[in-house]
């Protein structure tokens, strides 16, 4: 199927309007957006909708690792530059991906707490609202981070990448980790490698130091200049003077 | 590795506001280019030190350019021992701030480096370098990179009627993402019948459009009104656009950076009114 993208105007509409459907988002659904063709229009790109309705959930299992693999592999021809696009991700959280939206993000009870989780995960607001926070678009960018990792399987970077929120920040809001595709690559490895061990590294103890020694090192020798093999070195370096600590 | 003026490397590099060296210069100039399908991007280096020069010409260090995107966690590196480089990307690739990061960087180790321009407070050397190393550092350039950055700055402008409003008047509106050009519906129908004809729009873009521009530029050069606005699409546009065109919003006036974002359309009315050519 094609994908559709919602209209800019009935995306402020929608998030003007979250109070009023409160209910809707609660225990019902917003088929009149599937219904009126004036909230969205078609777009080339083809979205495998087989792969779309296997992204489920449930209270004991999050299935975090599978349901990225599904999104990324529903919409691989997504560029990024579309991948920030608001409309596609919205559009989607109020249709194919309603009941799955709900269930990972479950809806407080409060009225106005509520609105404000609505606003975070049916919708991409703020800066790192698309990434982190909506609950389609952050299944596709977590998977296309992992995706682009070397010499570590697509399913076992990203079982590390999701094991612990607070290390995934850690990575993700520094440049010089995320963007270069070596360095990214050798943290995963290194991450894996616990993660199949005693998973030390992933205590905040152990990471934040860690991390704090790699800002050191980049610091003062260009990372984006360096072979794998050499990060990796650097990176070894990086961990035993943090895990001494 | 960002640029930053503050910062001290325990070795020398030469770059700006620092004074590692003395009297010798590194400088980059970043050129995009944006296709239908294509991100091209040019990237010019010089650097007036004869040692650094060298080092490059023996093969121990090449010019290297680091073009990051934030927003699509993209980064490519450009290295060559050639002052010019150039590379393409697909559009898909960047969007929002790019950022494009000049060096010199060491890629087999140096052992006995020395220049008379280096400060005498490292000492006398000769210095050593090891790989990866920066040998000079340009200041960062920022770029922004969007479909929308590359049309017409009045798609961000929208012709509205307006019931009640005064024949022979009328309003703007900044609220919305788009700006609103409030018209009365009998001016709204003349206007939309004028667009078909190619000397009548270029009338328009130069009286009511250029007109609008001009204001939606005064708004953000104000810093009251900035804040209110900037979150809105029309604004990051007009903001995103100044920038890549070098406009400075708050140093250069309005009608001159309306003329720059609108890419004089003046040249238009002579051509297409004044002088009556096709």
């Amino acid at each position: 199927m094609k994908a559709n993208f919602m209209k800019t105007g009935k995306v402020q509409e929608l998030l003007t309007n979250i109070a009023a459907n409160l209910d809707s988002y609660r225990n019902s659904n917003f088929d009149f957006i599937v219904a009126d063709p004036s909230y969205f229009f078609e777009t080339n790109l083809e979205i495998d909708e087989n792969l779309l309705s296997k992204i489920e959930c449930d209270k004991n299992n999050l299935n975090e690792v599978q349901n990225c693999i599904n999104m990324y592999g529903a919409i691989n021809g997504l560029s990024h530059y579309l991948a920030r696009d608001q409309r596609l991700w919205v559009y989607l959280t109020h249709t194919v991906l309603l009941k799955y939206t709900r269930e990972r993000w479950s809806i407080p009870q409060d009225n106005e707490k509520a609105i404000k989780h609505i606003k975070t995960h049916f919708f991409c607001v703020g800066a790192r609202g698309i990434e982190r926070d909506n609950a389609a678009s952050r299944l596709w960018w977590l998977a296309s981070l992992c995706s682009r990792t070397k010499g570590i399987d697509f399913s076992e970077a990203l079982t590390c990448f999701l094991y612990q929120s607070d290390v995934r920040a850690n990575i993700v809001e520094r440049p010089t980790t995320s963007q270069n595709i070596h360095v990214f690559s050798a943290i995963l490895k290194k991450l894996n490698d616990s993660y199949k061990s005693n998973k030390e590294l992933f205590e905040r103890e152990k990471f934040r130091p860690f991390m704090k020694e790699l800002n050191l090192a980049g610091g003062i020798k260009l990372l984006a200049a360096l072979p794998e093999s050499s990060i990796t070195l650097i990176l070894d370096q990086c961990i035993a003077k943090a895990l001494q600590k | 590795m960002r640029f930053d003026r503050n910062k001290a490397f325990p070795y020398p590099v030469l770059r700006p506001y620092s004074d590692d060296y003395k009297e010798v210069e590194f400088q980059a100039t970043v050129e995009f280019e944006v296709g239908k399908e294509k991100i091209g991007v040019k990237v010019g280096f010089a650097v007036s030190s004869d040692e650094i020069a060298e080092e490059i010409k023996k093969g121990n260090a090449e010019y290297m350019a680091a073009i990051s995107c934030r927003d699509t966690y993209f980064q490519f590196v450009l290295a060559s021992d050639s002052r010019k480089m150039e590379a393409e990307f697909d559009v898909g690739e960047l969007r929002g701030e790019v950022r494009v990061n000049p060096y010199v960087v060491v890629k087999k180790d140096i052992s006995k480096f020395a220049s008379s321009d280096i400060n005498s407070e490292f000492g006398a050397g000769p210095f050593s370098f090891v790989v990866g190393d920066i040998l000079a550092q340009d200041e960062t350039q920022v770029f922004y990179i969007d479909r929308d950055l590359f049309r017409p700055v009045t798609s961000v402008f929208e012709l509205v009627k307006k019931e009640g409003q005064t024949e022979g008047f009328w309003s703007v509106s900044f609220e919305e993402d788009h700006v609103q050009i409030e018209v009365s519906p009998k001016l709204k129908e003349s206007i939309d019948n004028a667009r078909n004809d190619k000397s009548k729009r270029v009338v328009l873009v130069n009286s009511i459009y250029f007109a609008a521009v001009m204001q939606a530029i005064q708004k953000l050069k104000d810093e009251e009104s900035r804040g209110t606005y900037e979150e809105k699409k029309w604004a990051q546009i007009i903001i995103a656009q100044a920038h890549n065109k070098g406009c400075d919003l708050n140093a250069h006036d309005a009608y001159l950076i309306a003329e720059r974002l609108m890419q004089q359309p003046i040249k238009l009315l002579e051509t297409y009114v004044l002088k009556g050519g096709e």
